[in-house]
């Protein structure tokens, strides 16, 4: 096994920070919207905590984004330009997935320091952090102060609308963060992957 | 007093400030009045009896300029000036921000009534408005045989759909403005709105609006004016508040937690179970492939390399 300095520690900063925060953001969310069914913290603690977390995962995304702006790690993201490429590569991800881990089959995708996605993430991770978390943020923001942005949330047709696209994203999220943690198991180890988001080292096959 | 603050907040003030009676709109561009609109006459002249000569006229006596902009008033003040009603509720705004979140939005869509006469019934009214100037539209505009039809769709008033379509009709191809339906919680009735308690009182509470159920949207109406200026009021469906089919006619009005769309929430509940299910699923067919012998047991791993159902994943040699 190979020992790979795979996370840098901004990285990993971004996200433990990430991971917790969309984690109360889901709660403090759930709270907003199922007051009455749910009753652990008050509605206004839940939306005062709410919108203190969505800043901080604002502030956070952009650190990361000025991270990697500034680091040739960057690299890890740029995307797989050959669309042949990509589906071949994704499909073969799926089925190890799906069929090939349960046989015990090797993984056909091998980290490195400026590759650590698979087909599957890379285009995964693409959309999250630069379509669906924007998105989420900005109709965050819309929905703090909707006197203050009415001129935007009337564009995008109300407040419900709004909302609407919100918790479109936010029952996403509720599914990837489920998934995503699941997966996270799948290491050579259960906790691999974990530890390698702590220390930032991956050991990986020579 | 007016407080310190620029024209154009003040003209956004008095545009949605709501009093314990009517709602206030201003119009200085034009005619330089401020306007009283509301469906209590009796209000009004009492008003006319508080501001002496400054409440001139009422109904059919307003001005021919003032009729042809804003059927709707039943009553103007001249000599704005003079006018020192905000100082009656001078910082409301600023104590409500101390506590209440979106505090500004709430004085738009929540008349004070609903709040601080507890024990009112609280009901919904969505006012057909032109989306340009915030107008309301008049049933010159809208036409009353096109909403007696539709209030006939349903045994509880107009439903979503009926709605939805009446919205279509109004705005369809050709017709100039855009019709849109501005929501807010009143108290049911005019008595009811004048039976304000003491502020301790008065709800504070966000589940009393925020629970799904809550009273205050069981009872909807939507509303046009009449030449009068009077209300003209239909009957609605509680159900238009959280349909998706209301998504763009009632998109403008929204209470986080209680008018939610109910297919979201299946969604939600979807989107637990399908990620539970996918990693108990996985794990299962781990175990079995492994319970019947269908793995190779000197497989690699690497990357994603456990294999799931094993116990503690798939150790690399």
């Amino acid at each position: 096994m190979q020992r790979l300095y795979i996370h840098p520690l901004p990285v990993r900063i971004w996200h433990l920070t990430n991971a917790i925060g969309i984690v109360l953001m889901i709660l403090t969310g759930m709270q907003i919207r199922y007051v009455g069914l749910i009753n652990v913290v008050s509605f206004r603690t839940a939306v005062s905590v709410h919108n203190a977390i969505g800043f901080i995962l604002i502030a956070n995304f952009f650190l990361w984004l000025l991270y990697y702006l500034s680091s040739d790690r960057i690299k890890v993201y740029h995307p797989e330009l050959s669309p042949r490429k990509h589906f071949l590569g994704s499909w073969r991800q799926a089925y190890y997935y799906g069929y090939g881990i349960f046989k015990g089959d090797p993984n056909p995708f091998h980290v490195s320091i400026y590759r650590k996605f698979n087909p599957l993430q890379s285009m995964l991770y693409q959309i999250i952090m630069m379509l669906l978390l924007p998105i989420q943020f900005y109709t965050g923001i819309l929905l703090w102060d909707v006197k203050r942005f009415s001129a935007q949330v009337d564009f995008f047709g109300g407040v419900r609308v709004i909302d609407t696209v919100h918790v479109l994203i936010f029952i996403f999220l509720v599914f990837y963060v489920l998934v995503h943690v699941y997966l996270g198991t799948l290491g050579h180890t259960r906790t691999a992957h974990f530890e390698a988001m702590l220390t930032g080292y991956e050991n990986v096959e020579e | 007093m007016w407080p310190p603050m620029p024209r154009s907040q003040r003209v956004e003030a008095l545009r949605h400030y709501p009093s314990a009676h009517n709602r206030w709109t201003v119009d200085f561009d034009d005619t330089g009045n401020i306007f009283i609109e509301g469906d209590n006459l009796e209000v009004l002249k009492l008003l006319q009896k508080a501001f002496g000569a400054l409440v001139a006229a009422f109904g059919n006596n307003l001005p021919a300029k003032l009729k042809a902009n804003a059927f709707a008033v039943q009553a103007w003040i001249a000599a704005r000036r003079s006018v020192r009603w905000h100082g009656c509720h001078a910082g409301v705004l600023e104590a409500h921000e101390k506590w209440l979140p979106n505090a500004a939005l709430h004085f738009e869509v929540v008349s004070c009534p609903a709040c601080h006469a507890p024990d009112a019934q609280r009901k919904v009214d969505l006012m057909l408005i032109d989306s340009k100037d915030a107008q309301p539209r008049g049933i010159e505009q809208v036409g009353v045989p096109l909403f007696e039809a539709s209030s006939h769709s349903g045994d509880k008033g107009i439903d979503a759909q009926a709605l939805w379509n009446v919205l279509q009709t109004l705005n369809r191809s050709g017709i100039a403005g855009k019709t849109v339906l501005r929501g807010r919680l009143e108290a049911s009735t005019g008595p009811q709105a004048h039976q304000l308690a003491d502020k301790s009182k008065a709800i504070s509470d966000c589940r009393t609006c925020h629970s799904a159920g809550s009273q205050a949207f069981q009872n909807v109406t939507i509303s046009l004016v009449q030449p009068q200026g009077q209300r003209l009021r239909y009957g609605a469906n509680a159900d238009v508040l959280n349909s998706p089919i209301s998504l763009e006619s009632v998109g403008g009005f929204y209470a986080i937690g209680a008018t939610r769309i109910k297919l979201l929430d299946i969604l939600v509940i979807l989107a637990i179970l399908g990620g539970l299910g996918f990693a108990v699923g996985h794990l299962t067919l781990g175990w079995i492939f492994k319970y019947y012998g269908l793995n190779h047991p000197g497989g690699h791993g690497g990357g994603h390399g456990g294999q799931p159902g094993d116990g503690q994943g798939h150790k690399v040699a």
